[in-house]
């Protein structure tokens, strides 16, 4: 009798965990840390960025056993309890590209891959291609131009890139003239670049430590 | 099932924005030396590196589609329409997968995750230098 009430109860928290699959936003205003309590003992995965700021996995963004954090400006939605890689899950979430209504683990991502129907001919390659290479090169042109509407000296809105390394253990600051965001844009070192640990920034510089060296998008 | 092209995120890594590669100078000093402007495919590949580890992996890929279309879309609408994005009716088609006849940001997503798991030939969910420029010379010479 116990015993098949444990396994009972057992079958209870499984289903009951797999039931809890839910979307979360949690969202940072400016260079704050957010927490946003929830159940993440199935994981988490990144399904819709909302922010134009980085949503990156360990440096931005990130969860413990309590909840999800954000960081630095990202906005985003996550789904708790449920299964997969924020790729698989960032393609069903959006839609548009996925037909199956059970598509919610890797497995299925598997089938997708095997299955010849969506693949394209070489033709149709290069046309998506072309038509990816005009989308963005459009999308380009767009952002350069709203840039140069505000900012005529320039010729560039923000977006400066700067160079800031630590050699050691040792606070280094990279003085600038002014920011209002920063964000890494690419680790240089094999010492890993965590927001608020390993770099941050003040409206005057940004700071590196611990071996941290990056080039980062000044706005 | 939607088509889409693994060939499509090749010349999005190397057309797309590369945010800072026009860069100035800026004015103030600064610890170390402004990034050497990017040029060509190799440096493109690794402009959009993140973490530097020789693959590109999805948050990379969604974080440039990401910044494009907020850059692109100057109304602040959440959706690009008419002058933002100057693309002919086939390609919006290509995009705009609810036929509504406004391109949302989550469509621009969907779009690149179709192009990046068909671009990743080995499944490992990052694209090697190799898997995401594999066909970009067939696709610049059918761009001219």
């Amino acid at each position: 009798m116990k015993i098949a009430t444990v396994a009972l109860l057992l079958a209870a928290s499984v289903s009951t965990s797999a039931a809890l699959a839910e979307n979360v936003t949690c969202a940072s205003d400016g260079h704050d840390h957010h927490y946003c309590y929830a159940d993440t003992r199935d994981g988490v995965v990144l399904v819709d960025q909302l922010s134009r700021a980085g949503c990156w996995k360990g440096d931005t963004w990130g969860y413990d056993n309590r909840g999800i954090w954000v960081a630095n400006g990202c906005r985003a939605v996550f789904r708790v309890g449920g299964y997969g890689s924020d790729w698989a899950n960032s393609m069903h979430h959006n839609g548009g590209y996925d037909t199956s209504p059970n598509w919610r683990d890797d497995r299925d991502v598997d089938r997708w891959r095997d299955d010849e129907s969506h693949k394209a001919t070489h033709n149709e390659k290069v046309g998506a291609a072309v038509g990816a290479a005009v989308i963005i090169g459009a999308l380009a042109a767009a952002a350069k131009h709203e840039d140069d509407h505000h900012d005529h000296q320039s010729g560039y809105r923000g977006r400066d890139v700067v160079t800031c390394e630590s050699t050691g253990r040792d606070h280094t600051y990279c003085s600038l003239g002014s920011a209002r965001h920063v964000e890494l844009k690419r680790q240089l070192s094999r010492a890993s670049c965590q927001y608020n640990r390993s770099w941050g920034y003040d409206r005057h510089g940004i700071w590196v430590g611990d071996g941290c060296r990056a080039e980062f998008w000044v706005d | 099932m939607k088509r889409v092209s693994w060939a499509a995120l090749a010349v999005l890594l190397c057309i797309s924005p590369a945010w800072g590669q026009d860069a100035p100078p800026v004015d103030q000093p600064i610890h170390h030396t402004e990034a050497a402007p990017a040029k060509g495919e190799a440096d493109s590949f690794a402009n959009h590196d993140h973490d530097a580890d020789g693959f590109i992996q999805w948050e990379e890929m969604r974080n440039v589609m990401v910044k494009a279309f907020h850059d692109a879309d100057h109304d602040h609408s959440g959706w690009l329409a008419g002058d933002e994005l100057k693309i002919d009716a086939a390609q919006r088609a290509a995009i705009d997968v609810n036929k509504d006849g406004k391109l949302s940001q989550r469509e621009f997503i969907a779009y690149a995750a179709a192009a990046f798991g068909q671009a990743d030939v080995d499944a490992d969910e990052k694209l090697s230098r190799a898997e995401a420029t594999a066909d970009l010379d067939v696709a610049k010479e059918k761009a001219k």
